[in-house]
């Protein structure tokens, strides 16, 4: 069965059911995949995914979760993380509901590929049996059939046999030219590369990756794949300036770690031929290689790209950095299926790395590196005599080459040790940040707190505090703010703690009563953000000498005393309506942070024109006006007073500037606001056909507007006109149903 | 008169003519790029060569009664020398020489092709011809094939060339003059020197390109960029317009436009027109744009582009990323400065691409620094921005990726907390990226974490836990005493999918549809798994039921009519929230049990008031 061909039929079929949408969608996975887009395939996949399941088409199903665990597993080498998934989606592909779906086997191959991201090696022998088994059901005529059998011949090149592999390729390709499928042969390429530079026949390796990149697929991922296997063998061959005209950037494979593995042999290669600076920016590289892949649930990958880093490590003179690498390998040998090789390697390792720590200490560069062995070899009484500046200076060390679970480990020893250490239990949340690892993040705040020990518990308050705060869990965070505030240590700092959390809750009176508080502890705080917070809330709850107070302090004076309503700048205020929908609206401030709406704002809308406003002063952006005055545009926090104003559109053929003049007069002497919304484009068709300019406008009446008296003087400015303006919502509420009627007739019939 | 002397070209034109017709040019108008082209290059010679002042022009006549075209030049005309020399030798375009001679910039010819293509959509060509170097002598070239030609001497006519195509039938669209000004349109909107179609007395050029007319007042300026652009856009109205400047490495200069008609997130509108040497060598060239700017067009030139041998496509070299790299890095700047200098054209780009833009988002951090709280996403209340779900999530942002109508949507449509609907373009991965670069929480309902929040679980003594879990849950069910709102609602079943896949992996039915390696390997995963629980019970302490059920449970057992609703209610909201089956059969069993219970508190005297 081609899959492709299915793609093919199911596309029309698809558009022509209505499925557009997936129709779309199932082109692009693949292709966003194949081009190492894969923040794209996650956006795409989840609602693929849910248009398959809704139209009840399980084949398409299959085809989506699979490809989104391509892009998953075999792009991003996903292992352990993605296995559940891959488990399940076997499952589901043999089920009753896609029973004889064609992407059942390539599932299988997704499941097989999973293992052989988790340890290679160590499944290669299950790997080799459940590809046997799947290449007995299908025929090479299938398009999986090549993607088969070089996973075949991946799991017995990592059985330790390229030869066998590099037989099994020839055999394969044979079966292909039998079947008149010759020209697939080039798909099994890369994996014909890989055995080739395992064997050490560099020129053919070169030979069939020409072969590769002039016949074989053209996406980006195989592009760069391609172009990491020529500066793989060209290194081999010597030629540097020719592997690094083929390397890619390594920004460009970053977001792509199937890439990691050969790119690090490039490295190596590279560095091995003097082509290639082993410094510390390498060792860096090759720690985000290594985290990335471990935080992926994959152990083989990074324990070979770990095992590489350390030998260029101690080559270059840091060997307190291979040994990070040594202890993170033993970490992964434990978790590995099979061992293999592993336990000699690591041996090996641990020999060349006693050998380099007992020489004396050379000559490096000042870098990272050396100022992590500066904190390795410090002297022990130095360290005892400020054992906190030493973790710190250590663990920042760890953190600047990346190593940020190793910088935790070394910081949660310390901060048990010396849980006073502020410094130090901050920067070990921003290594928990760093490692991604929130679990340990919790733990260090749950051990904290029920330790006995009184430092050790205050400490592990604020820990959880600012971790609860982050996830905007506000009641647990507040509430260990509370008991923080109780202690005169951190009364000032926790208040205001807890004042930012309650301004994010728009808890007015928490936030003004714990800022109060705080200036009370300690009058001569230095102005700051919550002061405009204060502000604020004082403003809602009326309290005015509040505003004044910290206004003064921001040093704007303001006279007077009750409630605050000046006439200031112009600026904008960002409201949003109930619908979610959000305006930008011209306003007048009447003080630090309250403003007066100048502008009639959607219809569909409650109105907002002359409602009095708070915002938050962060001003979210500005223009210019006319006269090169920033006008600030403000966030709405809440309104402070509604003004209760009605809008209503008035629409049709422009009047001419007079009788718009005379309209604008009428709804002024209502007290209401008349605005144009309409510019020249605005053209209108008579039912006759002929173009006339049209008029939009929004006329705003207050709550105690006569509407029925506006509606009718309104339509004495029109009476002598022959075209019609109409406002058939205002006639309504003025109760004036027959206007209202007439006015929508005139609505439809100029298509208004 | 005399006769004419008959020549023959050096080179077997049969297959070449095939390759070009068929393979190189992919429509007749690139024959016709290729004689303006050479038209201009003949200018430019003449200016390089004759120190006499002369007014350079192009112009392109039709006549679609006769179904000729000609295009005519005040260029350096052609000696028979020359004639013969590069009208007539393939590959030997006096162009190249010239530039090789002159260092010349302005010069465009490249592979002494074009002047062959006319073959491919004429019956018949023939030049008139008058070289500055003997402005008395003119000559006429005429040829059916391009293999045999003849030349005879003239009728007078001033310095330049004209090349008239009699057009094969099946090009005779090429003899429309309004086609042929469009086209023309596209071709020369870049070269500096004027071309006319038919009696025009504007060129179809005559509008500089934006980037070479020097410090325009502002907003003339922009109305230039807006005019360029609907002159070159086909298929959209330009919304606003960005500069493509030259950056390092690279020459690049051009414009680019944001399409203001409303697209789906995935929707690819990309279109480049791409210029060298003033000349357009490609009209689609979108892989230079980023592949998440579907809604972008726009025209660059550089000199450093090749063009490959079909002169339609480019080479993908070093050069070819440096000017992608420069185009991406130009976008997102210039999206920056429209979001602060053009409001109201933001206000509309935003509407317009909010959906391509959150794709945009994640695949560049700057822009997602610029959007982050600009875009709206799908939410079970509408579209709405970040800032308005996390506010009315108290700080969270809630997203579901179960199909619409389910059990979580409505119990957080009771609690008036919109959910970002994770199967929506995008959605799900902007959330997550906002969460992790602003602060705040995503809870993916319906995964174990996000239950976990939703539902906190909360303290509740050993002997209270036991009663609840020997009234309410079934075998294989767990109940965890929680608090979670609102509080009306006394129970949620939650399943737990894992244990449901082991149960199935690991079944002897398993064997027969899926084949033993592969089984092997699946279930080496679901060996890990523990199966003891296949669903969750959450009860919530804050239900008013629960809470009196606690209290009088010294006097209630499991036949109490209470304890029965709740029973059955269980079932009921498993069925609701679509994944827990096995609930959902014994769904008759629990209206049965329903319907008795209602039945005994009907048959209850109530107590006297």
């Amino acid at each position: 069965m081609d899959i492709w061909q299915w793609v093919h039929d199911i596309d029309p079929e698809l558009r022509r059911g209505g499925h557009v949408r997936l129709a779309d969608l199932i082109r692009r996975i693949p292709s966003a995949t194949v081009d190492d887009h894969h923040d794209r395939v996650d956006a795409l996949a989840p609602e693929a995914l849910a248009l398959a399941r809704a139209a009840g088409l399980p084949w398409v199903e299959v085809f989506v979760r699979h490809w989104h665990l391509q892009s998953r597993v075999l792009h991003r080498c996903q292992g352990d993380m993605a296995l559940g998934e891959a488990v399940a989606l076997v499952d589901y592909a043999h089920g009753e509901a896609a029973r004889g779906c064609p992407q059942a086997v390539c599932t299988v191959q997704d499941l097989a590929a999973c293992y052989s991201q988790v340890d290679g090696p160590g499944w290669a022998r299950e790997r080799a049996d459940v590809s046997r088994e799947t290449l007995a059901r299908i025929d090479p005529t299938w398009p999986c059939f090549t993607c088969i059998s070089c996973e075949h011949a991946g799991a017995l090149r990592e059985q330790g046999d390229p030869q066998a592999a590099l037989e099994f390729l020839d055999a394969q390709h044979k079966q292909l030219v039998a079947a008149g499928q010759g020209r697939e042969g080039t798909s099994l390429l890369p994996e014909r590369i890989s055995c080739l530079i395992a064997l050490g026949r560099t020129d053919d390796a070169l030979a069939a990756c020409e072969d590769a990149i002039a016949n074989g697929r053209r996406d980006e991922s195989q592009r760069r794949a391609r172009q990491i296997d020529l500066a793989r063998i060209y290194a081999r061959l010597g030629r540097g300036d020719d592997a690094l005209r083929h390397l890619p950037v390594p920004a460009d494979i970053l977001p792509t770690p199937s890439h990691y593995d050969p790119y690090t042999d490039a490295l190596v290669h590279l560095v091995r031929i003097g082509a290639w600076p082993n410094g510390f920016e390498l060792g860096r590289l090759l720690q985000r290689f290594i985290a990335r892949l471990q935080l992926n649930g994959s152990h083989r990958l990074p324990f070979d790209i770990a095992a590489a880093a350390a030998d260029l490590a101690i080559q270059r003179g840091s060997p307190e950095v291979a040994a990070l690498h040594l202890a993170a390998m033993e970490r992964l040998a434990a978790r590995l299926h099979r061992p293999g090789s592993a336990p000699e390697r690591l041996a090996a390792l641990r020999l060349s790395l006693e050998t380099a720590l007992a020489q004396p200490r050379g000559e490096r560069p000042d870098d990272p590196e050396e100022r992590l062995r500066d904190c390795v070899a410090a002297d022990p009484a130095a360290v005892a005599a400020d054992p906190s500046a030493h973790a710190r200076r250590h663990a920042a060390a760890l953190l600047d080459l990346g190593f940020a679970r190793e910088a935790a480990d070394l910081l949660e020893r310390h901060v048990d040790a010396h849980p006073d250490d502020d410094d130090a239990v901050e920067l070990l949340e921003v290594a928990y940040r760093h490692a991604e690892d929130d679990d340990r993040h919790r733990a260090l705040g749950e051990r904290l707190l029920a330790s006995a020990d009184p430092a050790k518990q205050r400490r592990g308050r604020w820990v959880s505090a600012r971790r609860h705060t982050r996830a905007r869990d506000w009641d647990a965070a507040n509430r260990l703010l509370a008991q923080l505030a109780e202690d005169p240590a951190d009364a000032l700092a926790a208040r205001l703690a807890h004042a930012g959390n309650a301004r994010q809750q728009r808890d007015w009176p928490t936030v003004l009563r714990l800022v109060d508080e705080a200036l009370q502890l300690q009058p001569d705080l230095a102005p700051g953000a919550y002061d405009w917070d204060r502000m604020v809330a004082a403003t809602f709850l009326g309290a005015w000498d509040r505003v004044r107070h910290s206004a003064a302090r921001l040093d704007m004076e303001i006279d007077g005393e009750g409630p605050i309503d000046l006439r200031w700048e112009l600026c904008r205020i960002r409201v949003e309506h109930p619908s979610g929908k959000r305006q930008d609206l011209y306003a007048a401030r009447t003080g630090p942070v309250t403003a007066r709406i100048l502008q009639i704002s959607r219809i569909d809308q409650p109105q907002r024109l002359f409602d009095q406003v708070v915002f938050d002063a962060r001003p979210l952006g500005s223009h210019e006006d006319d006269d090169g005055q920033p006008v600030y545009l403000y966030a709405e926090i809440d309104p402070l007073h509604r003004a209760g104003y009605r809008a209503f559109s008035i629409d049709g053929v422009h009047p001419g500037e007079a009788a718009l003049g005379d309209l604008r007069r009428v709804v002024q002497a209502h007290r209401g606001s008349f605005q144009v919304q309409s510019g020249d484009r605005y053209r209108l068709t008579s039912p006759a056909g002929e173009e006339r300019p049209g008029l939009y406008a929004f006329a705003a009446f207050g709550p105690d507007a006569d509407l029925r008296a506006a509606s009718d003087a309104l339509a004495a400015v029109i009476a002598r006109l022959g075209d019609p303006l109409v406002w058939p919502e205002l006639a309504a509420a003025a109760g004036d149903d027959a206007r209202a009627q007439q006015h929508r007739e005139l609505a439809r019939a100029w298509m208004l | 008169m005399t006769t004419p002397e008959i020549l023959a070209t050096q080179v077997d034109l049969f297959g070449l003519m095939t390759v070009l017709g068929e393979h190189l040019y992919s429509t007749p108008f690139v024959a016709l790029r290729e004689l303006v082209q050479n038209a201009h290059d003949s200018c430019v010679r003449r200016r390089l060569e004759d120190p006499a002042a002369f007014a350079p022009e192009i112009r392109v006549v039709c006549d679609p009664a006769a179904g000729t075209l000609a295009v005519s030049d005040a260029g350096a005309g052609l000696t028979r020398d020359e004639i013969v020399r590069y009208l007539a030798t393939i590959g030997a375009g006096y162009t190249r020489k010239l530039r090789e001679q002159h260092g010349s910039d302005d010069l465009i010819g490249l592979f002494g092709l074009g002047f062959l293509s006319a073959f491919v959509i004429a019956t018949r060509v023939a030049v008139t011809t008058t070289s500055y170097q003997s402005p008395d002598t003119t000559l006429l070239y005429q040829s059916r094939s391009g293999e045999r030609f003849s030349i005879e001497p003239a009728a007078s006519r001033p310095v330049g060339t004209t090349v008239t195509l009699h057009l094969k039938d099946n090009f005779r669209e090429l003899s429309d003059e309004s086609a042929l000004r469009a086209r023309l349109l596209h071709y020369c909107a870049l070269l500096p020197l004027p071309v006319f179609v038919g009696d025009d007395d504007v060129a179809v050029n005559a509008q500089p390109a934006p980037w070479r007319v020097p410090d325009a007042h502002p907003a003339r300026a922009r109305t230039l960029r807006l005019d360029f652009a609907r002159r070159l856009e086909r298929r959209f109205e330009p919304l606003c317009t960005i500069d493509v400047g030259p950056r390092e490495g690279t020459d690049v200069r051009g414009l680019l436009w944001i399409h203001d008609a409303a697209t789906y997130g995935t929707s690819d509108n990309r279109n480049l027109h791409v210029y060298v040497r003033g000349m357009l060598l490609d009209d689609d060239a979108r892989e230079l744009l980023p592949p998440w700017a579907g809604f972008v067009s726009g025209a660059i030139e550089s000199a450093k582009l090749t063009p490959t041998a079909s002169r339609e496509d480019l080479q993908r070299d070093p050069a070819y990323r440096a000017v992608a790299a420069a185009i991406a890095e130009a976008l997102v700047d210039g999206m920056k400065q429209i979001a602060e200098r053009e409001p109201e054209a933001w206000r509309r780009v935003l509407l317009r691409h909010n959906e391509a833009l959150l794709g945009a988002a994640l695949c560049d951090d700057r822009l997602f620094e610029l959007l982050a709280d600009e875009l709206t996403v799908p939410t079970s209340e509408g579209d709405l921005p970040i800032a308005v779900v996390q506010r009315r999530g108290q700080g969270k942002l809630y997203a579901s990726l179960s199909p619409r109508g389910g059990f979580e949507e409505v119990l957080f449509r009771a609690l008036r907390v919109p959910v970002v609907v994770g199967t929506r373009y995008g959605a799900l991965p902007f959330v997550r990226r906002h969460a992790d670069r602003r602060g705040g929480a995503v809870i993916e309902l319906g995964t174990a974490a996000g239950n976990k929040r939703v539902f906190p679980p909360a303290d509740l003594p050993a002997d209270q836990q036991a009663f609840l879990s020997n009234m309410l849950t079934r075998p294989g069910q767990r109940l965890i005493a929680a608090r979670f709102a609102p509080a009306e609602l006394p129970l949620v079943l939650v399943p737990d999918r894992e244990a449901e896949l082991k149960r199935r992996v690991e079944s002897d039915e398993a064997a027969g549809r899926i084949a033993s390696g592969a089984l092997g390997l699946m279930r080496m995963f679901t060996a890990k798994i523990d199966a003891s629980v296949d669903a969750d019970l959450y009860v919530n302490l804050d239900n008013p039921a629960i809470v009196r059920l606690l209290e009088q449970r010294a006097s209630i057992d499991a036949g109490h009519p209470g304890v029965k609703l709740l029973r059955a209610l269980v079932a009921f909201v498993a069925g609701a929230s679509e994944a827990a089956a096995n609930e959902a059969e014994g769904l008759h069993t629990a209206l049965a049990e329903y319907g008795r219970a209602v039945c005994e508190l009907l048959d209850t005297p109530r107590p006297a008031r």
